[in-house]
C-alpha cells in the first residue's frame, strides 16, 4: 500500500498530545483562499523553486529537464514552464545541489512511513506523544490514511487524525476505528460562503462531524480565525452551538498568518488574500472570551 | 600534512584505506599532543606549585603530596577532541561522493578546497545538501561519528600521564571550535577555510535539519561512557518553543528520554527577539538559528525576509 505525502515531520508539539511525528499527506478537495500549505492541495507531485537559493550562473536544470520547459530569468535566475513540466520527474531537482528546486511530493510505502515513525517511539512513550496524519486530506487517500494509524495502533503508537471531514462517511468510519483523537478543522458555519472561500460547501462536513459527536468520538475542533472571513460574532457562535453538540474537548484557535504567502510564489501560483492583515491580540481575545464565556474550553495554537 | 596530501591524491582505492589513513593521523594528533602535555605538567611539576589549590583538591592533604606531584586522589588529565561532526560529514562526503556514487574526483575535489570553493559554489552546494549530515539520526554518518569518537577515545585512553593519572578523552570545545576554525582550511562538508568548526559533540551549524528528536538519537548512538571527559550537545531554542505549559513538560520529557537512552550532557540556548534582529541584519553570524514559525520549528536563515519580518513583528507581539 502506498500514498503520496509531501513531509514528515519529526519533534511536533502542537498536533496533539505529547512529542509527535506528522506525515502530511499531499492532495486535498478544498481550496481555502487562506491555505498556508499551497503544495499541500494538489494531489501529484509538483516542483517548487526558491530563487533566494539560486546560484548566479547556474544552468544545469535547463541543461538536465527532459521536456526543455526551464529557461532563464534576468529576475529570478530561472523560470518554469508549468504547463509542459513533467511533475515528479525530478531530473531538475536532482541536479540543483542548493535545493532551490525541490520535488515536493513523494509516494512512499506504509511500511517505509512506519519505519520513519518508529524512530522517536522512545520520546512518545515518555511524551504520552504518537503519530499525527495530516495533510493536505487525508480523507482524500482514506485506505492509505487507514493502514497508517491501524499499523500504528498495533505497535501501541498513540494516533492522531487531523482532517477537514470532506469525505465520505463510510471512509472516515473506518478510519477513526484506529484515531485516538480527531482534531476537526472548521472553516465557516455558513454553507453558502464555505462555498465561496474554500471552493465546496459544508454540509458533508457538519454531518460527518456530527456522526462523530452521535459516536462520542474524542474531537477537538479546530478553527483557523480568518479576520473578516470566519470571525463574525454570529459565525463563532454558531462554531460555539456545534462544539456543544459534538461534545468536542475543546476549540483550538489558529490565527491567521501570511507565512505560506512566499510558498505560492515557488510554485507559480497566485495568493488570493494580498492584502489581508493577520488578527490582533485583542481581536485573538475577543474571540476567546466569546468561546469562555459559554464554557467552552480553548487553547491558541499559534 | 605532506603525507595526507600523497595518499590522497596518489594512493587510495577505497574508503576504508582512507579511513584508515585519517585513524593513523588522529594516532598522531593525540600522541603529539600528549607529549605536548607531558611538557605541560613536568614544567608546572617543577616551576609552578599549587599549594592552595592542593589543599582543596581531595587526597593532597592524607597523600602530603602537591597536586602537580600526584597527591590527589583522582589524577587524570581531560583532552577534548574540537569538530567531530565537521570530521563525520567530511568522511560522509568524500564516502558518498568520491568512492560510493564516483561523482566527484579526488583531484578536483583537492583543487575546490585548496580553492576555499571560489568559483566551485556549486560544488559547495553540493557538499552542503547532498551527503547526509550527523544529526538527522541516519545510521550510515552517525555510526560514522561514532566510529571516530571511538577511534580517538581509544587512542587517548592508551597514555598515562606524569601523575599516574588516565587521560581522559572529551568532545565538548567550549570555544574553541571558533578559534581553531581559523586554522583550518576549507573541508569537505563544504565548510569554508576559517569558519567556525562544529561545536562540541553538536551537529555542524545548520545540517541538523530533521529536528531535536533525531538530533538526541544521533547523540546516543555514540557510547557516551567511552568519552570520560564529556560529551556535549548545544541545542538553541525560539524563546515561543518552551511557552505554555505542555510544550515546557514536552521539553522536559525531552531532556529526560536524551538522559534515559544514554546521553550524558546537553545545553539550550533560548532566543529572544533583539538576536532574531541581529541575526536578520548579519545571518552569516548566526548559520545554526532555529525559530518557531508556525507551529513549528524552521531556521531563521531558510525563511524568506518577508516571513522573517512577520515573525519578528509577532514576537515582539507577544512580548507585549
Amino acid at each position: 500500500m502506498e500514498g503520496l505525502i509531501f513531509d514528515i515531520q519529526r519533534s511536533r508539539q502542537d498536533d496533539g498530545p505529547g512529542i509527535r511525528t506528522t506525515v502530511f499527506l499531499k492532495g486535498c478537495p478544498l481550496r481555502c483562499v487562506w491555505c498556508s500549505n499551497p503544495e499541500s492541495q494538489r494531489s501529484s507531485p509538483e516542483i517548487m523553486y526558491n530563487a533566494n537559493l539560486h546560484i548566479d550562473g547556474c544552468e544545469e536544470c535547463i541543461k538536465a529537464c527532459p521536456v526543455s520547459t526551464i529557461e532563464k530569468d534576468e529576475e529570478e535566475g530561472v523560470r518554469i514552464g508549468r504547463e509542459l513540466c513533467r511533475k515528479g520527474c525530478n531530473e531538475c531537482a536532482k541536479v540543483c545541489y542548493s535545493n532551490a528546486l525541490t520535488t515536493v511530493g513523494q509516494m512512499v510505502s506504509v511500511r517505509e512511513l512506519l519505519k520513519e515513525v518508529e524512530k522517536d517511539m522512545p520520546f512518545y512513550k515518555s511524551s504520552d506523544g504518537g503519530v499525527t496524519i495530516s495533510g493536505g486530506e487525508p480523507l482524500a487517500q482514506p485506505e492509505f490514511t487507514r493502514e497508517i494509524l491501524k499499523a500504528c495502533k498495533e505497535r501501541g503508537i498513540h494516533t492522531v487524525l487531523d482532517t477537514s471531514g470532506y469525505g465520505r462517511w463510510g471512509d472516515l468510519e473506518e478510519i477513526v476505528k484506529y484515531v485516538d483523537l480527531t482534531l476537526y478543522d472548521i472553516k465557516h458555519m455558513n454553507p453558502l460562503k464555505h462555498k465561496a472561500y474554500t471552493g465546496a460547501s459544508n454540509e458533508l462536513i457538519l454531518e460527518n462531524v456530527r456522526r462523530m459527536g452521535q459516536k462520542k468520538m474524542p474531537i477537538v475542533i479546530r478553527f483557523a480565525i480568518i479576520p473578516e472571513i470566519n470571525d463574525s460574532e454570529e459565525n463563532i457562535n454558531e462554531v460555539i452551538g456545534l462544539t456543544e453538540e459534538v461534545l468536542a474537548l475543546r476549540v483550538d484557535l489558529l490565527p491567521y498568518h501570511r507565512l505560506g504567502v512566499s510558498k505560492y510564489r515557488m510554485l507559480g501560483r497566485e495568493y488570493g488574500l494580498q492584502s489581508l492583515e493577520p488578527p490582533t491580540r485583542e481581536h485573538l481575545n475577543r474571540v476567546r472570551d466569546l468561546l469562555i464565556s459559554h464554557k467552552v474550553g480553548t487553547e491558541l495554537v499559534v | 600534512m605532506e603525507l595526507i596530501r600523497r595518499l590522497i591524491t596518489k594512493d587510495f582505492r577505497s574508503f576504508s584505506e582512507l579511513k584508515d589513513a585519517f585513524e593513523k593521523q588522529i594516532e598522531n594528533g593525540v600522541r603529539l599532543l600528549v607529549q605536548a602535555l607531558h611538557a605541560v605538567e613536568l614544567a608546572h611539576k617543577e616551576r609552578w606549585p599549587e599549594p592552595l589549590e592542593s589543599i582543596l583538591v581531595d587526597g593532597c592533604l592524607e597523600s602530603g603530596r602537591e597536586v602537580n606531584h600526584g597527591g590527589a586522589l583522582y589524577n587524570f588529565t581531560g583532552i577534548q577532541g574540537v569538530g567531530m561532526a565537521t570530521t563525520a560529514d567530511s568522511l560522509m562526503a568524500i564516502k558518498r561522493l568520491v568512492f560510493d556514487e564516483r561523482a566527484i574526483g579526488m583531484e578536483a575535489l583537492l583543487k575546490a578546497l585548496k580553492n576555499d570553493f571560489n568559483g566551485q559554489e556549486m560544488l559547495q552546494q553540493r557538499l552542503l545538501n547532498e551527503p547526509p549530515k550527523f544529526g538527522n539520526d541516519i545510521d550510515e554518518v552517525d555510526h560514522l561519528a561514532c566510529e571516530i569518537v571511538g577511534h580517538y577515545c581509544n587512542e587517548v585512553h592508551w597514555y598515562r600521564n606524569l601523575r599516574g593519572g588516565p587521560f581522559l578523552p572529551g568532545t565538548f570545545s567550549v570555544s574553541s571550535h571558533d578559534a581553531l576554525g581559523e586554522y583550518v582550511g576549507a573541508t569537505p562538508d563544504g565548510r569554508k577555510a576559517k569558519a567556525p568548526l562544529s561545536d562540541a559533540h553538536s551537529p555542524v551549524q545548520g545540517q541538523a535539519k530533521s529536528g531535536p528528536t533525531a538530533v538526541l538519537k544521533s547523540m546516543v548512538k555514540q557510547d557516551h561512557a567511552l568519552v570520560a571527559n564529556g560529551t556535549l550537545l548545544n541545542m538553541r531554542f525560539n524563546v515561543h518553543t518552551l511557552t505554555g505549559k505542555e510544550r515546557l513538560r514536552n521539553f522536559a520529557k525531552l531532556i529526560k528520554t536524551y538522559l534515559s537512552l544514554g546521553g550524558f550532557h546537553i545545553q539550550f540556548n533560548i532566543v529572544d527577539i533583539r538576536v532574531l534582529k541581529e541575526a536578520q541584519k548579519h545571518p552569516e553570524r548566526y548559520p545554526e538559528l532555529m525559530v518557531r514559525v508556525a507551529a513549528y520549528v524552521a531556521p531563521w536563515n531558510q525563511l524568506s525576509k518577508e516571513l522573517q519580518d512577520e515573525i519578528l513583528s509577532r514576537t515582539e507581539f507577544e512580548a507585549s
